[in-house]
């Protein structure tokens, strides 16, 4: 099997299926309709656009990759007036709708009958009396999204999904190093950095970047423990890549006991449905709090709280 | 436990145009009821009726929506 993707970093499965369907493609000329599940920043996005990259047109050039926000596609009409008749219709490209959950229901039931292709190549697509053909030798389509349970069932059923994993601490160590290869980390920095990674790729970008900034302010070429801990004080790095509002979190369970999400909410001052999403699944994640009726603390948390 | 309005209720209040042209303009579009408006122009005031009509309002939203641009990014991996 060709290695197709030997830029990036972990998601070994993903990179298996995806490099099943590049050696088929170059047989066949036809990709399925792919569909990239899984939290955010996992590289999905970044996954889509390897995979474009190793797709080529006809005379052997690399195909033109499309990115499309569908948050910003409100109808039918529009997607065909504004994308369709002038990027895709009789090229040779890739198409990327990210965020697909937020397709308009138009477009929606359209790419029912659009995808419902059976063994064939090619679709005519009727609406307003107007024809518009789809050529899947020529045009290849890849959705991402975070939300798949918002999709509507019947287009995920046309869709082939690739589902994406968390990263090991050692694959989020090698992305920070990838990102900074004028850097040197010594006496087991990496180490220390991983853990305080939210275990995504995105994470891991952005921890190499603050380093790359605290060498670059220092005039450094090497990055060591000492300089992660003042690293760590100076732009509030927290152990197991925490926030402050989780901190806040688990200090209160610590202080109170256990609470209701509404008492939690009340106390932090937060929605409780941002409370749930973008905190609570994390510290659950860390094993640092647990939901037994009411939340609490774990002994885990109760151990970092005493550290904090 | 009782349900509903309590007695005397109205969700209306009374306010004279002067004065709600002072907090929205003379241009704002304002919610009448249909009949009313009616007995007021009569029956055949046909194109005064379709201004204020909902159906001619959500073709106005449809039509801002087609204009709205669609983000997307192009990218040729050839210039790579």
């Amino acid at each position: 099997m060709n290695n197709y993707f030997k830029d990036l970093i972990g998601q070994t499965a993903v990179k298996k299926k995806l490099s099943f369907y590049l050696d088929a493609f170059h047989k066949t000329s036809q990709a399925p309709f792919l569909l990239m599940a899984g939290a955010k920043g996992l590289g999905k996005t970044e996954f889509a656009k390897a995979f474009g990259k190793n797709l080529y047109n006809q005379d052997g050039e690399k195909r033109t990759f499309l990115e499309l926000n569908c948050s910003t596609i409100k109808n039918n009409e529009q997607f065909f007036e504004q994308i369709f008749l002038p990027l895709i219709a009789d090229n040779e490209i890739t198409i990327l709708f990210d965020e697909c959950h937020a397709l308009p229901a138009d477009l929606t039931m359209a790419f029912l009958t659009i995808f419902n292709t059976e063994a064939n190549s090619r679709k005519n697509f009727v609406w307003n009396d107007m024809s518009f053909e789809f050529n899947f030798k020529n045009q290849t389509f890849i959705f991402a999204t975070t939300e798949t349970d918002k999709i509507f069932p019947p287009l995920k059923d046309r869709l082939t999904t690739i589902d994406f994993e968390p990263y090991e601490s050692s694959e989020l160590s090698e992305i920070v190093k990838l990102c900074v290869p004028h850097l040197k980390f010594t006496d087991g920095v990496d180490e220390l950095i991983a853990p305080t990674i939210r275990g995504n790729a995105r994470s891991a970008v952005k921890r190499a970047k603050e380093i790359d900034l605290y060498c670059g302010a220092k005039g450094r070429s090497f990055f060591t423990k000492k300089d992660f801990e003042v690293l760590c004080d100076q732009v509030g790095i927290l152990p197991f890549g925490i926030t402050f509002t989780e901190k806040q979190i688990l200090q209160t369970l610590n202080s109170c006991g256990s609470a209701t999400l509404t008492g939690l909410a009340a106390k932090i001052g937060m929605s409780k449905t941002s409370l749930q999403k973008d905190h609570e699944l994390y510290l659950l994640g860390k094993n640092l709090i647990e939901i037994d009726g009411k939340r609490k603390i774990t002994s885990r948390g109760l151990t970092l709280c005493k550290a904090l | 436990m009782k349900r509903g309005r309590p007695k005397g209720y109205n969700p209306y209040t009374e306010i004279s145009y002067e004065e709600l042209s002072d907090w929205v303009g003379r241009k704002t579009k304002v919610p009448v009821s249909k009949k009313w408006l009616q007995s007021l122009m009569g029956e055949d005031n046909s194109p005064q009726k379709e201004d204020i009509s909902l159906d001619n309002d959500s073709e106005a939203t449809y039509s801002k929506d087609i204009d709205s641009k669609i983000e997307y990014t192009l990218t040729n991996f050839n210039n790579e």
